[in-house]
């Protein structure tokens, strides 16, 4: 395979300080045929990990929890795999946390010194009065003008071609006053009927437009490119094809060959994984039968310093159900040791989910079955989409293997 | 996954303990149509291993008007003969949602089971646990086991347990249509329950015609013969049988339907809270759903009074024994409260018999009740129902107008009583939308096929 | 214009969820609904019926109705300006591109209407 047509060899952040928007990057990573894809918590960047990767994508959470969670190990990680030709996508908290600050923990990520507009030394006014632009954070001087629908124009760089003036989803991202640290892909150019001002419209017009949405930075033989709004978000295909071409280029620009699936993959009786494959649907569907019914409740949990809802439980699994089908495919693979892991973590986020439904029927406190569940349910959607995109890739290199066999 | 068909009967290897998936063609679908006709079918082909069938008609879940029924299809151990019985509420909807159109359950298990269907999914639990519990129990511990409270269960209670041949099948709390002694033959089964949740999806081969015509023909039901009543305490009274409503009503909380129906035919009844308290409140058992117009009106000719109705009522569902039956009995033995019952109830069970088939007045064609006997149940009332059909006149014109509302009723998935208050439901109507929803090449003569295999 | 719920006049029949469930998906399901008549107390009758519209969930019950700001879990406070939407069960959108609500139209008692 050449550079050319190499797929990239990616990698998701899904680690401490994640919220639930990375498996945006797998809808869009899986739509567009890329399916080298690992998913890294903290202790796998920390790790070393990055190493055989040609790109790092980070979307939104809480930044100091994922400065907190990657720590300066995984700062100097991120920095030696950025130098060594990696390319680091950030939206949202990603991009926060490479931008300059000078809080503690977050300052050891520095490496993009552009300053964010939407900081400042005196908050304005909200709108209405209330104090809603301001985020329940340890970062008490950042503020949101608007969220929601906003307009972005490209400036016309190679990897971001396309319409001049697209519509991106702004949930908390930065406004980045261009500068010459980094050049700027799009700027803030407008709002929509859809967009929900925060402070008064001249304040946020003010403050967003003329501004940077995306930028990107060399670092080394690599590249990080920083997105205020959401490129990734499933409903808006022209800003995820910015995010492709993107990847794309980190395939070009790293070294190497497409990962084969693990090694240790052990083949198994047909049988024997139809039946395990069976139990883990029947798992899924038994947890996804309990999220639905917790969500006419209304519940929160308000973990770290974000409040969780059941939807978000459901989030997790319904990106997981969705592929469930492909776990039957005629060529998927055959591993039993990685299906059984997922599986026993499933039955217990099952069992999570059981006795939490149990407990608010009761009227008591689900706070400690919260916050055991959401990591849980975490961890096991990488498992599984690692596994699910395992089985893709081989099926997409057989395949090529077939195109270029002359027999 | 067909339109409005997941193509998929499900065999439940009782004795093995094992399930399994058939693919089931369009080709059975264009020869049986679907529900009772295709239970049949099934029936027959499993006939070796003692089989009961639950299953769905083609539009069992859709928009059509009344599309709530589920099928249940045996051989009766009152009668010997291959009966079916309807059960809707949200019953019928929510098996054809778990993503399979029938259930085949053939041989006896060694011990109790339930069954858990969800997501195409099928797994069978031991009910040691649950086995001797009564049917409100099952529901509720099951729904608290597996999380969520609208997951549908057909269970079975003590009178199935002990094999009797009053046992009656029970949907959650309340009791469906069977008249057939079905909840006995679960009992002998070693089957204590079934439980449901269908998350699933169906297309249709038309989906904006089939909206559009289903739209149309609820906006004509609901302003025609219907639109002036309310709950299935108005048919004995609008049928001659006396004035159940003004009896009964000093108890009603309110009406509700089944899925996707236009009349609230379902009426609770309150008796240990106010029953004008629409709030909720911290009494968990306020009450009883009527289901069953005829287990009413026996109570009330047994001489029982509202409020003892509706707690008998509770009691027979909970111990899963058919409520005329319990009439008959009370009747026979002239008992006419339910405090002199309520004691000792369970040892009451073993002495009620199996009548009760047929609760209607004499005067009500027997041509009908006979051929209720053969095929369909007496839950559905035997005359029409507020509207005029132009076909009820002598008994035996009665009685083939009311078979033949039963028998496209049971096969396409309509509940069978709403078959009896909607004349603008009828074969082109059911034709049309079987039509615009499958793409299957049905006829009228199809249906006339389907219904004949039923009741010859 | 938004939709109003009666849930006084609600026979919990259903058919607002699958023709809502059909808008969305093309298809009959209720997964994906923006309303839902609440059938969880059976045991009790109690009832209820849920809207989710843009920012908000209606919960109209027999207690009154009740407009829950989405994301926002403390009485009085507001939303979360960071807060990522669960894509799951889209906001009713009054059926764009149908000739009006179909939960409207399907339902037999009013219990949902069109809005002034």
């Amino acid at each position: 395979m050449n550079d050319r047509t190499r797929k990239t060899r990616l990698s998701i952040y899904v680690g401490k300080g994640a919220s639930h928007s990375w498996t945006w990057f797998v809808d869009l990573l899986e739509r567009a045929g890329q399916y080298d894809v690992r998913f890294f918590d903290e202790h796998d960047v920390r790790g070393r990990k990055l190493l055989d990767r040609d790109a790092l994508l980070v979307a939104g959470g809480d930044t100091f929890d994922l400065a907190e969670g990657l720590g300066e190990a995984g700062s100097k990680e991120l920095e030696h795999f950025i130098a060594g030709g990696g390319y680091y996508a950030g939206s949202c908290a990603g991009a926060y946390l490479m931008l300059k600050s000078s809080k503690e923990l977050v300052n050891l990520f520095n490496h993009v010194r552009v300053k964010i507009r939407n900081h400042v030394n005196e908050l304005p006014p909200a709108q209405n009065g209330a104090a809603k632009s301001y985020p329940r954070y340890r970062c008490a001087d950042i503020f949101h003008p608007v969220r929601d629908e906003v307009k972005v124009t490209f400036t016309g760089l190679d990897a971001c071609q396309g319409p001049a003036e697209i519509t991106v989803p702004l949930f908390g991202g930065p406004v980045m006053v261009p500068s010459g640290e980094a050049s700027t892909l799009a700027t803030y150019s407008g709002f929509t009927r859809k967009t929900i001002f925060l402070v008064n419209e001249e304040l946020a017009r003010d403050v967003v437009l003329t501004n940077a949405a995306a930028i990107r930075k060399g670092l080394g033989d690599g590249m990080i490119y920083l997105f205020g709004p959401h490129f990734e978000h499933p409903r808006y295909q022209a800003a995820n094809r910015v995010v492709t071409r993107i990847v794309e280029a980190a395939a070009r620009n790293g070294a190497g060959a497409a990962r084969l699936p693990d090694p240790s993959t052990e083949p198994a009786s047909s049988a024997g994984i139809d039946k395990l494959l069976m139990a883990l649907k029947s798992e899924f569907s038994n947890s996804r039968i309990v999220a639905i019914a917790l969500q006419r409740y209304r519940l929160s949990w308000p973990i770290g310093l974000k409040t969780y809802e059941p939807p978000k439980i459901l989030h997790f699994l319904d990106a997981v159900w969705r592929r469930v089908p492909s776990l039957f495919e005629k060529n998927r693979l055959q591993d039993c040791r990685k299906v059984e892991r997922i599986l026993h973590r499933t039955r217990k986020i099952t069992g999570l989910l059981r006795s939490m439904k149990l407990q608010v029927d009761d009227g008591g406190d689900t706070l400690h079955l919260a916050e055991e569940l959401f990591p849980e349910l975490r961890k096991m959607a990488a498992r599984f989409l690692e596994y699910h995109f395992e089985g893709k890739l081989a099926a997409q290199q057989a395949d090529e293997h077939r195109w270029r066999s002359p027999f | 996954m067909g339109n409005l068909t997941s193509n998929i009967a499900l065999i439940v290897d009782l004795a093995a303990g094992k399930v399994t998936q058939e693919e089931i063609e369009d080709d059975f679908y264009a020869e049986h149509v679907g529900g009772a006709s295709a239970n049949l079918a099934l029936y027959n082909k499993y006939i070796d291993d003692d089989p009961v069938v639950f299953g769905t008609g083609l539009l069992t879940g859709t928009l059509f008007p009344g599309a709530a029924s589920g099928v249940i299809t045996g051989k009766s151990p009152k009668t010997g003969k291959v009966c079916h019985g309807p059960f809707c509420l949200y019953g019928g909807t929510e098996l054809k949602y778990t993503g399979f159109d029938f259930i085949v359950l053939k041989g006896h298990s060694a011990g109790p089971v339930y069954l858990w269907l969800h997501d195409q999914v099928a797994d069978v639990h031991d009910a040691s646990g649950l086995w001797g519990t009564d049917t409100w129990a099952v529901t509720e511990s099951l729904r608290k086991s597996l999380g969520e409270d609208l997951i549908q269960v057909i269970s079975i209670g003590e009178a199935g347990e002990k094999g009797l041949a009053c046992a009656d099948i029970a949907l959650n709390y309340w009791p469906i249509g069977d008249r057939w002694g079905f909840g006995q033959v679960l009992g002998k089964k070693n089957v204590k329950a079934i439980a449901l949740r269908g998350l699933g999806i169906f297309d249709l081969a038309r989906p904006a015609e089939f909206v559009e015509y289903c739209r149309n023909l609820h906006v004509k039901i609901r302003s025609g013969a219907i639109s002036q009543h309310r709950g299935n305490i108005e048919f004995p009274d609008y049928l001659g049988e006396g004035q159940v409503k003004p009896w009964i009503e000093p108890l009603v909380h309110r009406c509700k339907a089944c899925f996707a129906c236009p009349y609230p035919c379902n009426t609770f009844v309150k008796y240990r809270e106010d029953r004008s308290i629409m709030k909720e409140t911290d009494v968990q058992e306020p009450g009883f759903l009527l289901t069953d117009a005829a287990a009413v009106l026996a109570m009330k000719k047994a001489g029982l009074s509202g409020e003892d109705t509706g707690k008998l009522l509770e009691l027979s569902s909970r111990h899963g024994v058919n409520s005329l039956a319990v009439a008959a009995h009370l009747q026979a033995e002239g008992i006419t409260t339910y405090s002199a019952v309520s004691e000792g109830f369970s040892g009451l069970l073993e002495g009620i018999g199996d009548d009760g088939i047929f609760p209607w007045s004499p005067e009500i064609p027997e041509a009908c009740a006979e051929s209720a006997q053969q095929t369909f149940s007496t839950w559905t009332p035997p005359k029409p129902l507020f509207a005029d059909f132009k076909a009820a006149g002598g008994v035996e014109e009665t009685a083939a107008w009311w078979t033949r509302r039963n028998g496209l009723a049971y096969v396409t998935g309509i509940c069978p009583i709403f078959m009896l208050m909607a004349p603008e439901i009828n074969e082109e109507s059911l034709i049309e939308a079987l039509v615009h929803g499958s793409d299957l090449d049905l006829t009228v003569q199809d249906l006339d096929k389907a219904v004949a295999a039923l009741v010859g | 214009m938004e939709l109003v719920v009666d849930p006084l006049k609600c026979i919990e029949c259903g058919l607002c969820e699958l023709a809502c469930g059909y808008h969305w998906d093309d298809a009959l399901s209720m997964i994906g609904a923006s309303v839902v008549a609440y059938r969880s107390r059976e045991k009790k009758n109690y009832f209820g019926m849920l809207l989710k519209t843009e920012d908000s969930l209606i919960l109209g019950r027999p207690e009154g109705i009740e407009i829950q700001k989405i994301g926002v879990t403390v009485e009085g406070a507001e939303a979360d300006p960071s807060a990522k939407p669960i894509l799951l069960r889209e906001p009713c959108d009054m059926c764009e591109g149908f000739d009006g609500p179909l939960c409207v139209q399907f339902c037999p008692t009013q219990a949902i209407t069109k809005g002034a």
